[in-house]
């Protein structure tokens, strides 16, 4: 059976946090004390990685975002502000299709909307996601720092980029999940109802992403009726990193839509 | 080729709609399988509900794949 591992912190207006590829509900490490001091916030491991488990090795985001309604009935949260991250995103834009009065308001960060018209990454990008799933946990953390964090940040704050592997290689993920992960990314398809997404929308991204390259945060923000922009410059795919201020103003957007 | 907006928009109907009857389709297995008072018949219809929907995942993705080249 399909077992979903959720953890709760802090008290007020909740936040479901669903994570990216391959990553537990712990990576959200940066940015839960900071929301936590004014919000709710509630992180869980996706199907098949840390603590969760799947019954099937085969996944959609359509299964995914049942799965974010799952935890959200557990933790008793009638409507949930969401923010989702990279495949996280994927899996809430789904939520907010899916379960449109789950959903108070919605942050995207370094995401896309999939189908033919997302931008992919280079070929480099994506010959480097096909050898990950094969390569062991640490040898993937450092091979993946040129494609996780812009160059100011692998110049400026090695620290940060350590400490991050070090969270990463604490809950290491099985191979068969990273694939699956990687299916339902590729499956993924919601271009065409954006449009219908009703919640107050903020798309963030950084304007050096590799991973996902920035047209697709324009492309999401100029689909979705409600959504706003922010364009964080000098920064790669994991941004709360390189610039763990962002958190702030995400929890000031939530707190706006109380 | 690329479809005339007409034909598009009537596609776009077919697919979205044949997304709605998967949605509540699944709505009512989960909500069955909640009344169901036996094992293994509420594990089955479950099963059944996210295979449906998964199954339809990859057929709307894709129908919608060709819609949008």
């Amino acid at each position: 059976m399909t077992a979903l591992h959720w953890e709760s912190t802090g008290t007020g207006d909740p936040v479901l946090m669903i994570m990216g590829l391959g990553l537990s509900g712990g990576a959200w490490w940066r940015t839960v004390p900071v929301l936590s001091r004014s919000l709710r916030v509630i992180t869980f491991d996706n199907r098949g990685v840390g603590r969760s488990r799947a019954r099937f090795h085969s996944y959609t985001t359509e299964a995914m975002a049942d799965d974010a309604v799952s935890v959200l009935d557990a933790a008793g949260v009638e409507q949930a502000h969401v923010y989702g991250f990279s495949l996280g995103g994927m899996v809430a834009q789904q939520l907010a299709l899916r379960r449109a009065d789950r959903v108070r308001s919605l942050v995207l960060g370094a995401t896309h909307a999939g189908g033919p018209r997302a931008v992919r990454p280079s070929d480099e990008v994506i010959a480097f996601f096909r050898r990950r799933a094969s390569m062991a946990a640490e040898d993937a953390a450092r091979a993946s720092v040129p494609f996780n964090y812009g160059p100011r940040c692998r110049r400026e704050h090695k620290d940060r980029i350590a400490e991050d592997i070090q969270r990463r290689l604490a809950h290491p993920f099985p191979e068969q999940a990273y694939r699956a992960q990687m299916v339902a990314a590729a499956l993924h398809n919601c271009y065409r109802r954006l449009v219908r997404i009703a919640a107050p929308t903020l798309v963030v991204h950084g304007r050096e992403d590799r991973m996902v390259p920035v047209a697709n945060a324009e492309m999401l923000a100029e689909q979705i009726p409600r959504a706003e922009l922010r364009i964080l410059d000098d920064a790669g795919h994991l941004y709360s990193t390189e610039q763990p201020d962002v958190d702030e103003e995400i929890a000031r957007f939530f707190l706006g839509w109380r | 080729m690329p479809l005339s907006p007409r034909i598009d928009e009537v596609l776009d109907a077919v697919v979205n709609g044949y997304d709605d009857i998967i949605h509540r389709s699944c709505d009512l297995q989960r909500t069955l399988a909640r009344a169901m008072p036996f094992e293994p018949a509420r594990s089955i219809l479950n099963a059944t509900a996210d295979l449906t929907r998964d199954i339809a995942a990859v057929q709307l993705s894709g129908a919608r794949w060709l819609l949008d080249s």
